[in-house]
Parts: C-alpha cells; sequence; structure tokens
C-alpha cells in the first residue's frame, strides 16, 4: 500500500538578506505519525516550520499538504490547511482569557457582541475532553508555563487542526511537565493526528517519534526510522561528526573560598519574593553551577552578585587580596573592576550595544579607565586593537570586519566576542550566564573550554544554564533551584540527572 | 445663569474636544501605535470644519446641513491624516514619534495657508450659525460624551476590537491566529485620525467659531494627557476629559468673573493672574504624567514597535 | 556598500529638497500663484541679505544641533522650541542689565542663554530618567507654559510704548554685530565642532551613544543612564538656549504675536533630519533652511502666504525619512 503523506516539502530555500537559513531542503511527514526535527540550534527547524506555517514567505520550493499542492501565503491558509503550530515562545495574548486566547481570530458572536459566554462553554469543553484541568474563563496571565502551553495546543485542537507542529515544546518545563507533554502528543496521535515536533533533546525524540529527519545547516540531512537508530547516531548525524558528551575535566581540588553569599534574597517591583534567602559559597579552581527551570530565581541569583540587580537582605563577600570585603549592591562597574566578570543572560539587552561595533563594544569595559582612554578622549586606535585582538583569538567572523555592527553578526559571534572580552578582563570570578545559549554546537564546545581554562588557572566559575547537561559535565557542585529556594547544593559525581530533575520540580532530597 | 452654571457649561464645551482626540489617541495606542499627530489630526479637523461651514454660509448655504457637512469633512481631513500616520509609522515603520511630529508641522501650515488663500486673512470668518443645543450644550458635545459608551463597546464587546486589543499587546500571536495585524493597526489609526479630526471640529463649533493658528494650540498633546490619565479607557478618558475641560474654563473665564458674583471663599481665584489659568492644564499634565508613571499599565506590550514578522 | 551610504548620504537629501520644492510649486499654483515669485523672492533675499539668511541660519545650526544631540541619546527635544524662548529672554535681560565691557557682553549672554535653555530642558531629563516620562510629551507642555511665561513676563514688565510684545532693547553696541554682520555663525559653526567633538572623541560622548542605543546597558556597565539622560537633554537645552541668546544679540531684540511660538526650535528638528543627525549636515541642512526663511519677509510682498515655507519644510523631513527607507528596499531587491 502506498504511504499516505500529510506534509510534503520539496526543494525549500529560505533566505534572510544574504544568509541562507534553509538550503534545498526535503521534508515528507507520513500521516498519523510523530515526526521529528532534529537539529542544532540555528540549522533552520524553526524557520522551516515557520514557512510551513505561512509566517514566512517562501524564497523556493513547493508545499503539498494530504497530497494536494498548496502556497501557504499566512497563517490563515495554514489554519485552513488545518496546521496548527505550538511556538516556541508562546504566542498568548496575556491580558486576555483562556477562551477569548483559543477563539481570537474566529471569535463567536451574539448579534455585534462576542458572546463571551458561548465561547467559553465551546473551550471547556474541548478542555474536558483533553482533561487538560485548565478553567476557561482563567486569565492567561495567572497561568503556569505549562499551563500556558496547553492553551496553546487547545488553540490547535479548537480550530481543529490535523497537522500539529511543536517548536521546542519542553524547553520551559520541568522535568514532570515535559513527560506529561509527551504522554498528551502520544495520545493525540493515538486520535489521528499528525504531529511535527522541533527539538534537539534526544531522549524526547526516543520517547515519542516514529521518524526524525535530521537537519544540518539549513539542509536535510537524512530522515531515519527512531526505533531502528541509536541515540549516538542522531547525535552524530546532528552535528555531522563524532561528539564527546563527557567533557574532559581535570581532577582538581578546588581552593578557598573567593566569594560567600549569606541569606540574600530579592523582591520585585511587584513586592514578590523572587528569591528566597539563600546562602553558599564559590571556591577559587572551581565551576560553581546553578541548576533550575527558567525562572526559578538563578538569575536573581547571578545578577546580585555582578551587581545588574540589588538584593533587599543578605550579604555578599568576595576575597580580593586575602581579604573579604562586602560587595552587596555595588555598582556593576565597580564590581567588575574587582575582576568578577560576567557573560549576560540576554546579550541583546545587557552584553553589547547592538548598533556600535566590534571595535566599541569590544571597549565596553575599558573605554574610560586609566591607561586606556586619554583623560576624557577616546584612544580609538587601542579600541580597534583591541577589537582585532579579540576578533582573531576568538575566531570571531563579522560581514564587514571591525567596523561591523554588533546587529550583523550572528548571535554565536555576538557571544563569542563577550566572552573574549570578559575573559580579557582576567577575571577572578567569571559569571557566565547561559553561556551556550542560542550558539551552534563547534562553539559551544570552544566555550566549554574557556570556562575550564578559567577554572584550571584556580579561578572560579558560576554557571548558570538551563542546560542541565551541559552543568553537571562542567559543575564541580551544583546547586540547585526551585521556586525562588535553594533546593541543596549537590556534587553531580554523587547523584543522578534524574535526582537533580526531581529537586528542580522542588522535591527535597531525603 | 450663575457662575458655577457657566463654569459648568464651559467644561462640557471644552471637554468634548479632548474626549474626542482622546478616544482617538485610545485606538490607536491600543493598537501599539503611538500617535502624537493628534494634534495635527485636530487641526485639520479644525479647519475643515471651519473653512466649509463659513463657504458655505458665504454662499447662502448656512445653517445646520453646513454644520453636519463641516463635521463631514474634518472627519474625512482627520482619517486622512491617520492614514498617513498608519502609512508611515506602520508600512515605512518611521519612528512614530518624527511621523507624528511631521504631521503636526504640515498640517498647521496646511491649513493656515489655505485659510490666507481662502478668507485672504489668517483666520476664517466666523461662523453665524448656532450649532443645536440642549440648554446650553451643545448636541455634538452630547454626542461625543455617548462615544465613550460606544467606544468602550467597540473595544471590549466586539470582535474588532478584542483584535485591536490583541494586536496592541501581542501582533504575532494575532499574526498567529490569522489577524491581519497591519490592517487592524491602519483601521485603528485611521480611526484615530477621524476622531481627532471630530474633536477639532467640536472646538470650532463649541468654542471659537472660527479657525486660525492658535484654534487647537495644544489640544491634541492634553488629549494625549487626558487618555493617560484615564487610565486607557473610554470611561477614563471622560472623566479625565472633564477634569482637564475644568481647568480650561476656570483659565478662560475667571478673568472676566466679577468677583462679587463669587462665593466668598473663591473669590481670591479671580486675583490669580490669568497666564496661571493658561499654564494650568499643560502643568497639570506633567504633575499626571508623575503620578501615573510608577504604576504603568500592564497592557500594550507593542506600543511602539512597528510590526515586522520576519525580524529575527 | 559604504560608497552607495556616502552617495545616499548626498543625494536622498538633495531629492527631498527638490521633490519637497516641486510640490510646494504645484501646491502654490494650485492657489493661482505663480511659483517663480517663490524661487526669485529666496533668490533675491539670499543673496540680496546675506546678513539676514546667516542670523537665521546661524540660530537653526543651533536648534538643529539641540535636536540631533538628544537623538544620539535616544531623546527626542521637541522642547527646543521652550528654550529658545526662556534663554531669549533671560538673555536680553542679562544683557540689558549687564555692567560688563562690550567687548565681552554679547559672549558672556551666549553662556547665559546655554544656562538658561539647559535649565528649562532640566525638568523632562530628570522627569525622564527617574520615572520614565516620555520627554516628548513633557517638552512640549513646557513649551507652551515656556510661551505663556514669557508672554505674562513681557507683557507686565517690559511693556513697550508700541503694542507688541517685545523683549527689552539691548543697546547695538552690545551686540553680535559688526556693520550687520552677525558672528554668531562664528560661534555656531564652533558649536558645531563641538558637537562632533563630545560625541565622536570623548569617553562622555561614547556613554551618551551606548546609553541612546540601548537604555540597558547601563546595569551592564554601570554608566549612569540616569545621569546621561538628564545631562543629554541639558546639553540639547544649551544648544536651543544659544540659540535663543543669538537672537536676542542679532536683532537687539524678539517681539511676538501674543500665543505665537518662534518656530526656531520646531525648525531644529528639520534641520537636523535633513542633516543626518551630524555636524557637517545640520550646517547644510540650516544653510538650506536658513534661505526659506529669511524669504518669508519677501514672500509677504509677493502675496506668497509665507506657511508655503513650513509645508515645504514639512515635506522636507518628510521625504527625508522616507528616503532611505525607499533606497533600502531598492537596494535590497537590487542585491
Amino acid at each position: 500500500m502506498k504511504t499516505k503523506y500529510a506534509v510534503e516539502m520539496s526543494n525549500i530555500t529560505k533566505q534572510f538578506g544574504t544568509f541562507k537559513a534553509i538550503d534545498n531542503l526535503n521534508l515528507k511527514v507520513e500521516e498519523g505519525s510523530v515526526h521529528a526535527l532534529l537539529g542544532e540550534n540555528g540549522a533552520g527547524k524553526s524557520t522551516l516550520m515557520n514557512l510551513l506555517f505561512g509566517f514566512y514567505d517562501l524564497d523556493g520550493g513547493n508545499i503539498k499538504i494530504n497530497g494536494a499542492d498548496v502556497t501557504i501565503s499566512d497563517p490563515n491558509v495554514a489554519h485552513e490547511l488545518g496546521i496548527g503550530m505550538v511556538h516556541q515562545h508562546f504566542k498568548l495574548v496575556k491580558p486576555f482569557t483562556v477562551a477569548e486566547n483559543v477563539t481570537l481570530g474566529s471569535e463567536i458572536k451574539k448579534g455585534m457582541f462576542v458572546d463571551t459566554e458561548a465561547s467559553e462553554k465551546s473551550v471547556q469543553k474541548i478542555i474536558d475532553k483533553y482533561n487538560f484541568t485548565l478553567d476557561a474563563s482563567a486569565t492567561v496571565a495567572d497561568l503556569s508555563v505549562g499551563q500556558q502551553q496547553r492553551v496553546e495546543i487547545l488553540k490547535m485542537l479548537y480550530q481543529e487542526a490535523n497537522i500539529l507542529i511543536f517548536d521546542e515544546p519542553t524547553g520551559a518545563l520541568t522535568p514532570q511537565e515535559t513527560e506529561e507533554l509527551l504522554k498528551t502528543i502520544l495520545e493525540l496521535k493515538e486520535m489521528g493526528k499528525t504531529i511535527i515536533i522541533i527539538t534537539h533533546k534526544l531522549n524526547e525524540i526516543k520517547a515519542v517519534a516514529d521518524e526524525c529527519t535530521i537537519i544540518r545547516k539549513g539542509k536535510s540531512i537524512d530522515t531515519v526510522n527512531v526505533a531502528e537508530t541509536s541515540s549516538d547516531v542522531l547525535a552524530e548525524l546532528m552535528v555531522g561528526r563524532k561528539v564527546s558528551f563527557s567533557v574532559d575535566k581535570s581532577d582538581k581540588q578546588a581552593g578557598d573560598s573567593i566569594l560567600v553569599v549569606e541569606d540574600i534574597s530579592v523582591t520585585d517591583k511587584r513586592g514578590v519574593q523572587t528569591l528566597k534567602p539563600t546562602s553558599f559559597n564559590v571556591k577559587a579552581g572551581e565551576i560553581f553551577g546553578i541548576a533550575g527551570i527558567d525562572g526559578n530565581g538563578q538569575l536573581e541569583i547571578v545578577e546580585a552578585i555582578t551587581g545588574l540587580s540589588k538584593v533587599s537582605s543578605g550579604k555578599i563577600s568576595y576575597r580580593l587580596e586575602n581579604d573579604y570585603m562586602e560587595i552587596t549592591n555595588m555598582n556593576a562597574r565597580k564590581i567588575a573592576e574587582m575582576r568578577i566578570s560576567h557573560i549576560p543572560q540576554d546579550r541583546h539587552k545587557h552584553g553589547v550595544v547592538l548598533d556600535f561595533n566590534i571595535a566599541q563594544n569590544a571597549s565596553l569595559k575599558d573605554y574610560y579607565k586609566k591607561g586606556f582612554a586619554n583623560g576624557i578622549l577616546l584612544d580609538k586606535l587601542k579600541m580597534r586593537k583591541l577589537g582585532e585582538k579579540l576578533m582573531e583569538e576568538h575566531d570571531i567572523r563579522a560581514p564587514h570586519g571591525l567596523n561591523s555592527q554588533l546587529r550583523d553578526m550572528s548571535g554565536g559571534n555576538q557571544q563569542k566576542l563577550i566572552i573574549g572580552r570578559e575573559l580579557e578582563q582576567n577575571p577572578h570570578i567569571l559569571v557566565a550566564s547561559q553561556p551556550t545559549r542560542g550558539v551552534d554546537v563547534g562553539a559551544i564546545e570552544n566555550i566549554h573550554q574557556k570556562l575550564l581554562k578559567v577554572r584550571e588557572e584556580n579561578n572560579a566559575v558560576i554557571l548558570y544554564s538551563l542546560e542541565l547537561d551541559e552543568i553537571i559535565d562542567l559543575s564541580d557542585r551544583i546547586l540547585v533551584m526551585h521556586d525562588g529556594e535553594a533546593m541543596g547544593i549537590v556534587d553531580p559525581k554523587e547523584v543522578t540527572k534524574n535526582e537533580i530533575g526531581l529537586l528542580m520540580a522542588g522535591k527535597r532530597l531525603k | 445663569m450663575g457662575i458655577f452654571g457657566i463654569i459648568i457649561f464651559g467644561t462640557i464645551a471644552l471637554a468634548a474636544p479632548l474626549i474626542a482626540a482622546a478616544l482617538g489617541g485610545l485606538f490607536s495606542e491600543r493598537s501599539g501605535v503611538v500617535n502624537i499627530g493628534l494634534e495635527g489630526m485636530m487641526t485639520a479637523g479644525a479647519f475643515g470644519a471651519a473653512a466649509v461651514i463659513a463657504i458655505m454660509e458665504i454662499n447662502g448655504l448656512g445653517g445646520q446641513g453646513a454644520i453636519f457637512a463641516g463635521l463631514v469633512v474634518a472627519c474625512l481631513l482627520g482619517g486622512l491624516f491617520g492614514l498617513l500616520h498608519a502609512w508611515l509609522s506602520i508600512t515605512f515603520k518611521v519612528d512614530q514619534i518624527i511621523s507624528g511630529t511631521v504631521i503636526n508641522i504640515v498640517t498647521v501650515a496646511i491649513a493656515v495657508y489655505f485659510t490666507k488663500i481662502l478668507f485672504g486673512s489668517a483666520n476664517t470668518k466666523i461662523i453665524m450659525t448656532q450649532p443645536l443645543k440642549l440648554g446650553t450644550v451643545t448636541y455634538l458635545s452630547i454626542f461625543i460624551i455617548l462615544l465613550c459608551i460606544v467606544a468602550y463597546f467597540l473595544l471590549y464587546k466586539t470582535k474588532w476590537g478584542k483584535h485591536v486589543l490583541a494586536v496592541g499587546e501581542n501582533p504575532s500571536a494575532a499574526d498567529a491566529m490569522g489577524i491581519n495585524v497591519l490592517k487592524v493597526r491602519y483601521q485603528a489609526v485611521v480611526l484615530s485620525g477621524i476622531l481627532g479630526g471630530l474633536g477639532g471640529a467640536a472646538i470650532v463649533i463649541n468654542s471659537t467659531n472660527n479657525f486660525s493658528a492658535l484654534t487647537v494650540a495644544g489640544s491634541g498633546f492634553i488629549a494625549l494627557a487626558v487618555l493617560i490619565f484615564g487610565r486607557h479607557n473610554p470611561f477614563g478618558v471622560l472623566a479625565a476629559g472633564i477634569i482637564f475641560g475644568f481647568f480650561k474654563t476656570l483659565g478662560a473665564s475667571v478673568a472676566t468673573i466679577d468677583p462679587s458674583l463669587m462665593p466668598q471663599m473663591f473669590r481670591f481665584l479671580t486675583t490669580v493672574p490669568q497666564v496661571i489659568y493658561q499654564m494650568l492644564p499643560y502643568l497639570i499634565t506633567i504633575i499626571v504624567l508623575v503620578i501615573f508613571s510608577r504604576n504603568k499599565i500592564m497592557s500594550m506590550e507593542a506600543l511602539g514597535e512597528p510590526y515586522d514578522k520576519e525580524v529575527r | 556598500m559604504n560608497k552607495s551610504n556616502n552617495i545616499s548620504k548626498f543625494v536622498i537629501p538633495l531629492i527631498s529638497v527638490l521633490v519637497a520644492m516641486l510640490i510646494g510649486s504645484l501646491i502654490l499654483m494650485v492657489s493661482g500663484i505663480s511659483p517663480t515669485a517663490l524661487f526669485q523672492a529666496i533668490f533675491k533675499s539670499t543673496f540680496g541679505d546675506f546678513n539676514g539668511w546667516l542670523k537665521i541660519t546661524s540660530m537653526l545650526i543651533f536648534t538643529g544641533l539641540a535636536i540631533g544631540f538628544s537623538y544620539k541619546g535616544g531623546l527626542f527635544n521637541i522642547g527646543a522650541e521652550g528654550q529658545f524662548i526662556m534663554a531669549s529672554l533671560v538673555t536680553s535681560i542679562f544683557v540689558v542689565n549687564s555692567n560688563l565691557p562690550n567687548a565681552i557682553v554679547p559672549i558672556a549672554g551666549l553662556a547665559v542663554g546655554f544656562i538658561a535653555g539647559a535649565l528649562w530642558a532640566f525638568l523632562p531629563g530628570l522627569l525622564k530618567a527617574t520615572y520614565g516620562i516620555s520627554e516628548v510629551v513633557v517638552t512640549i507642555m513646557l513649551n507652551w507654559i515656556g510661551m505663556y511665561l514669557y508672554d505674562f513676563i513681557v507683557q507686565g514688565y517690559f511693556h513697550q510704548a508700541s503694542n507688541a510684545q517685545q523683549t527689552p532693547i539691548i543697546e547695538p553696541s552690545k551686540l553680535l554685530l559688526i556693520n550687520g554682520f552677525s558672528y554668531a555663525i562664528i560661534f555656531a559653526l564652533i558649536a558645531a565642532f563641538v558637537y562632533w567633538f563630545i560625541l565622536d572623541k570623548t569617553t562622555f560622548g561614547f556613554e551618551v551613544k551606548a546609553i541612546g542605543h540601548s537604555k540597558d546597558i547601563s546595569a551592564y556597565t554601570g554608566i549612569s543612564a540616569r545621569a546621561r539622560t538628564i545631562q543629554t537633554m541639558m546639553i540639547s537645552g544649551g544648544f536651543a538656549g544659544l540659540a535663543g541668546a543669538t537672537y536676542g544679540l542679532s536683532y537687539g531684540y524678539m517681539s511676538t504675536i501674543s500665543g505665537n511660538f518662534s518656530n526656531y526650535g520646531f525648525d531644529g528638528i528639520a534641520v537636523a533630519l535633513l542633516g543626518g543627525l551630524n555636524a557637517a549636515g545640520t550646517i547644510v541642512a540650516a544653510l538650506l533652511m536658513g534661505a526659506l526663511r529669511n524669504a518669508e519677509a519677501a514672500f509677504g510682498i509677493a502675496r506668497i502666504p509665507s506657511e508655503i515655507s513650513d509645508i515645504i519644510i514639512g515635506l522636507i523631513i518628510l521625504f527625508s525619512i522616507i528616503g532611505p527607507i525607499l533606497a533600502k528596499k531598492r537596494q535590497k531587491r537590487g542585491a
């Protein structure tokens, strides 16, 4: 019998400016199956799905849905074809209710007005049918991340979509929420839906997918049967070469405490305590990991140490030449001058000035310093030299060389510039906040090496990452956060990944 | 009519234009487009109404029909500049503040230019037709006040209103649900211009009876302050508009009031120099901004951001 | 890439000006006025009244720099008009009452104007830096407050024999004039140099631009966004204040119709945008706009409504902002 394909994409091409995001790519998804798209960050998976969903216009190639040629010019067409998508960044109107979000664009009307009651009823019906435990009249802003994702799934089901796309659906979920989602996906498959899941997490593919298409640099490399393919092979196909999953880390004894954090807490503008009193110390010559689901107080810790935000109580002391001095709530510049460097989580917001060029961004920490500036005058020659040095040492590539604006550079190259600049400060403590986010795999390894080198030189690294594997591989000790609270500090050699997952979910170890 | 009567009716007459224009600002800003060009749209409306009514009167066509025609033209002209603002800021993604500023500069110049061409002086001819009134309040003012209720239902209870709120809050969410973000924003900004034009016409019909460069005199900016003071919702706008109208009335009438008619405790008000009252709405605007800056409105996440779905 | 940028730097403003002039001419034709009268008036007044042209140009350079500086710092100072008015009044009062030697008085007057303009811009800077309140709205409000305050003071205290609202008259010997030539233009050129020097050469300028591009960089680098915002606003106000001071020091007094603006502050927006926010461009743009403004008296004689120059100026801004966007779109399509 001939296989029926729900989606056939052939010779797809999409360009952003001069950058070819999708290059002559092919994809065939069998009807009623779960099909995974595997690829590194920036391989073009999301772009491909945005094309299928009508968000972007196609530059070349053609698409068949259920065997018929189609042109998906905008999301409306996608809806009509029965394609629905859960985006990586939820597309929800936060002040609206669940029902308002689900019915947006296809509101139920009574006369001139929207019939709130009827729409809540009809949405609640679907919620109950799929056992989603949600209240249709609840405001989305008040829901948890997992619940918000269910609203996104509801939107597709309400539209009676048959082809469901999930773009990196587990990135912001707890392990338990992830499990629930994977169960839901299998249930949806049972009901005859075709599912495409975009991910770079191999275990998720193994858990739910029937087939997997591997995408590298905008090209489709291969489509494999998941049951017959090992994780190692999948990983190799993804990066295009064998990758070592373990990091070569020397056994070494950490030194004395270089940073002592005592009972710091942070209260946000709304008066919510986002970080409950937390204490720990960081030793010279160690990598101190901070693990947790996004938004559980990790960022608050990092920003308190680096001076980006203030603590409402507690004390942070830093050892400088054998004396401990308090750096609590000090200005970020003063902290940086004491050789605490910072690779910020949100590089566009904090790490660089996008409209400045490489030389200017390279000197962002030095431009004013005695010995760098000529009094009140910039030393442009020094700035250029520093920029050149960083470009060379860190293999930074840019369209117009030193004069390139950061805006025109890729995320990976921006990150390399930031890391280079921060290492140039010869830090005693390097605070690295999601240092590999949005960076391609080759660069990830390189960044890991740099963090390890700081440790080798007997300085400290504080590593905050949402990638649990990264933390486990690199860290000497791991602080696990849940709901703004420290759940404990563990040695990765002594606990399993699962145990850390439980801590992240708020269950204390015995 | 007693002093308070004068002040109350004066307040409504001066508040109505501000309310109309602020409702205009409401639709634009809730859809995500800052409309600092409201001043210019009011100017266009004020000029359109004054010129049409005066010309019709000159040609023996005066009367309520002329006033109606004036209002229609005012709305059209306001809407036209709304369209220009939409074109610049939505299609071309020009900085919305700059786009609005350009509109403000151009409209005053064009309006005064054509006033001179048509009337041979910097003022249009005074309109003789008395607008229809209920007591001393024009029906136009009543209409504008009722518009607040219409705006409320339009924004919160209709499909289109929900789309306006959605594109102002999270345009890409709206886009994903098949809503044409640019189209909704265009509609909201054009409506904003129409209401701004109506507001400008209301100044002419309620108060000045002609148009000159001084007719609108910052009312568009005060309308923006009314919008902020009114917390970006229609009934808030109504209340804020009345408060601002009250101060404008005080500024305009205090100097002409016979102190002996005032109750003893308010007589000091007549000794305050008029300039203080003239400045008062502008000063209050600043004070209001300071007071409300602390608790920003949650909504309108996307205000001021042009929508470009292919931004990576 | 860079070469084509350089070409568009000159070509776009040039086309903007030409198209605006063309449309202006069309509007005149529609109103039954010959456009040649417009160009004759501009030509005659520019070369017939060279000093008048330069006087206006110098003020437009100052206000153009004012807008440009604020824009570089991520702010939009629509309040240059109010700063101009207040500085003009304060400078006049200072110069008339000053006992300083005549050689120094005009320069001291400029300094006073700078300070007055800077102070009038302090509040919007403070409110922006402290509460995040839009400087656009606040400066617009301060324009009106400033204008009424000006009217009030001029009416109340310096009421001249005539009915015109005039600032006190400065004796000719205290003016910035030599045989009718206003050397304010020299100070304007110096100001343009200082503008370039601060923004391009100093660490302070680096910080102003950094904060202008990204407020969030403040927390990370420790550059005080608060201080830079206030300083940017005050320097911008200072430039506008120099323009206001120049008015009194060039003409001897300022005379306005009650409730009217001078428009020099607003014209600064056009100058800055047309000049591409850089010092040299601002000078060229100011010369052009100055010619238009200087011709307004001649327009009156030729029975052309003087608002035609406002229309043309508005159109120039319009085209100079759309121009680069259109050019970019075309370039993209070409690539």
